[in-house]
């Protein structure tokens, strides 16, 4: 804690170093984070600039609550939904060629074989809309209810957009680690 | 579903929580030119002022503590000769001479006995230290000369271009201190000095007139008055200055409990006349304006119209203006003031007092309507167009430099003479106000 403090005074005082240290530090993690939101790459790397910038912009507002990386990945995640609010009307996507409502499916694979790049790439390739609620969801912990706020989508959407994105994820994952689901109707 | 909620969610966040990915290469020089450098001027400049206000408040504190005087201990000195030794003399109780070398040396305490010693240099040290002396010696050196008695010094003393003032505050038996002053350099006679007052201006009822007690009404409220000018004086003396001038003042008076109102003169050649005098402390009002119709509230009698009818404005077409009246009085002064100066330092006190010939410029009476826009009523009649007034007061003068002072004097006026006398009243009005200004000596 006492070398990120020094770090970030150093930033703050304008230290080009100590602003580039901080960089290299977080940067890695931060730009999983961006690949996870955005889909692609080079929307990442947009992603990461923005929130680099901005988090050195806000550096002042940092009061020591809390985890610093954790301040800074709520930043990058705000970053990045903002380039979705502008870029995309997420509502509640009526996609009827993935599984019925009705089906519920439990699992008792074991995953654990899986790599966190192969779990990168496969929420990548979710639709936008599904990727963005899965994402504010299951990883960063918030409700449907601080999701419609933030995405400007109703809570019902929230939900319907959160099942499909699991739905896919679980074919994914099926068929990434070949294993045998069964299927219950609920 | 639950276990379909965790398992899922569970995979991905535990999966993905310590990912990291290398961004590319170029994204850190992408960045760095984006972050704004941090604008610390803002810092800076509270920094330098905060700092600035502290030297000065200290400055400011120094120099009245150390310049304070202590008048059974003070005597005048003189600086002499080429190796700047000053020589003052302790209180008539003690036959102890100290002396202070005032180049590069700091006050020193000895006795009759260790004079002769000290020809050449001075070797204790006491406090306070005399602040910059060189600039008072080096403009004023006269001979050398070693003082051994009092007869010596005050021989000396006479013989001086310039004497400072020293004093001697004794705290003890063994040490005696000193504190420099700034001396009043009788070189420079006169000083022109631009200073500016708001005053409160009350009236001062006289004794054994009724008729004073009718008029000083409750209802009569003092407006803004102030005062300014340049003054000239000339220094006789150390101490002692003669100063003139020419001031500007205006007084105001508000006269509430009279309600005007505009457009009447569609109704004057009905109603009669359309003169209106309103009985005030300072002089009658007489309407001048045909537009305007003056009423008084049914308590107050001051109002006295000229026309034959009563004239009920509720019961016609006129505009409502405002429910009071408000005079204005401007004079040019000549004052005749005279100071003496208490505390010769650089933050100094003067006794200020004086007379005053006033003159009457103008006088007005008008009213205000939506607060802003003023409608001429008439003037003030039986005003005295000229008066008289003292001044009693005290100044405090900052010399900031050889040449500049500022200047802060509360002063208060009696008129010796009332602005009218028509009414027979014997109304005195006096004020209070506190002068500031810059004055530059030369």
């Amino acid at each position: 804690m006492l070398d990120i403090k020094k770090i970030i005074n150093g930033c703050l005082t304008g230290n080009r170093r100590d602003q580039e240290l901080l960089y290299h530090r977080y940067s890695a993690k931060l730009y999983a984070v961006c690949l996870q939101y955005s889909g692609n790459r080079d929307e990442a790397h947009d992603i990461l600039q923005e929130g680099f910038v901005k988090i050195f912009e806000n550096l002042a507002n940092y009061k020591y609550q809390g985890s610093f990386e954790g301040w800074m990945r709520r930043i990058t995640v705000n970053t990045a939904l903002e380039r979705f609010r502008l870029k995309n009307r997420l509502y509640m996507v009526d996609d009827f060629d993935v599984v019925s409502d009705n089906l519920m499916e439990s699992y008792d694979e074991d995953y654990a074989g899986l790599e966190a790049e192969d779990l990168l790439k496969i929420i990548m390739e979710l639709p936008p809309k599904y990727r963005m609620v899965f994402n504010l969801y299951a990883i960063e912990g918030y409700s449907h209810k601080e999701i419609s706020k933030m995405i400007n989508i109703s809570e019902g959407t929230s939900k319907s957009n959160l099942f499909r994105a699991r739905v896919i994820l679980q074919k994914r994952l099926r068929a990434y680690t070949g294993i045998k689901k069964s299927i219950s109707n609920g | 579903m639950d276990k379909f909620e965790s398992n899922i969610d569970i995979v991905f966040r535990n999966g993905l929580k310590d990912l990291e990915m290398l961004p590319p290469k170029s994204t850190w020089d992408k960045i760095r030119p984006s972050i704004k450098p941090r604008r610390r001027t803002y810092a800076i400049f509270k920094a330098a002022a905060i700092f600035t206000l502290f030297i000065s408040l200290g400055f400011v504190a120094y120099r009245l503590i150390y310049n304070t005087v202590n008048p059974d201990q003070s005597i005048e000195i003189s600086l002499l000769n080429e190796e700047q030794i000053v020589a003052s003399e302790t209180s008539n109780d003690r036959n102890s001479i100290s002396f202070v070398s005032t180049e590069n040396q700091k006050i020193k305490n000895t006795t009759n006995d260790v004079l002769d010693k000290k020809k050449n240099g001075i070797s204790e040290i006491a406090e306070p230290e005399l602040e910059q002396p060189d600039l008072y010696v080096n403009d004023h050196i006269t001979k050398r000369k070693i003082i051994k008695n009092v007869s010596d010094l005050k021989a000396i003393q006479q013989n001086s271009l310039i004497s400072s003032s020293v004093s001697v505050n004794e705290s003890n038996s063994d040490k005696v201190y000193f504190t420099e002053s700034a001396p009043t350099d009788i070189s420079t006679k006169w000083s022109i000095t631009a200073l500016a007052s708001p005053a409160l201006y009350a009236k001062f009822r006289s004794t054994g007139n009724d008729f004073s007690g009718q008029l000083s009404s409750s209802e009569d409220i003092v407006t803004s008055s102030y005062s300014g000018g340049i003054a000239l004086s000339f220094n006789v003396n150390k101490r002692f200055s003669i100063q003139s001038g020419l001031f500007y003042s205006a007084v105001g008076q508000q006269l509430d409990g009279m309600s005007s109102f505009g457009g009447f003169p569609g109704y004057d050649i009905s109603k009669g006349q359309n003169d209106f005098e309103v009985i005030t402390t300072n002089g009658v009002v007489n309407t001048n304006n045909s537009d305007a119709f003056v009423t008084a509230e049914a308590q107050n009698n001051r109002v006295i119209s000229n026309a034959n009818d009563v004239f009920d404005p509720s019961k016609s077409d006129l505009d409502y203006l405002d429910n009071s009246l408000k005079q204005n009085f401007s004079y040019i002064e000549l004052p005749v003031f005279f100071r003496y100066k208490v505390i010769d330092r650089i933050i100094g006190l003067n006794v200020i007092g004086g007379v005053s010939y006033n003159i009457l410029m103008n006088n007005s009476v008008y009213t205000e309507f939506d607060n802003v826009d003023k409608y001429t009523v008439g003037k003030s009649d039986g005003l005295n167009m000229t008066t008289l007034s003292s001044s009693i007061g005290m100044g405090m003068e900052y010399n900031f430099s050889n040449s500049f002072s500022f200047n802060l004097e509360p002063i208060f006026r009696y008129y010796l003479n009332p602005f009218d006398e028509l009414t027979g009243s014997k109304l005195h009005p006096y004020s209070f106000g506190i002068f500031s200004g810059l004055s530059y000596k030369f």
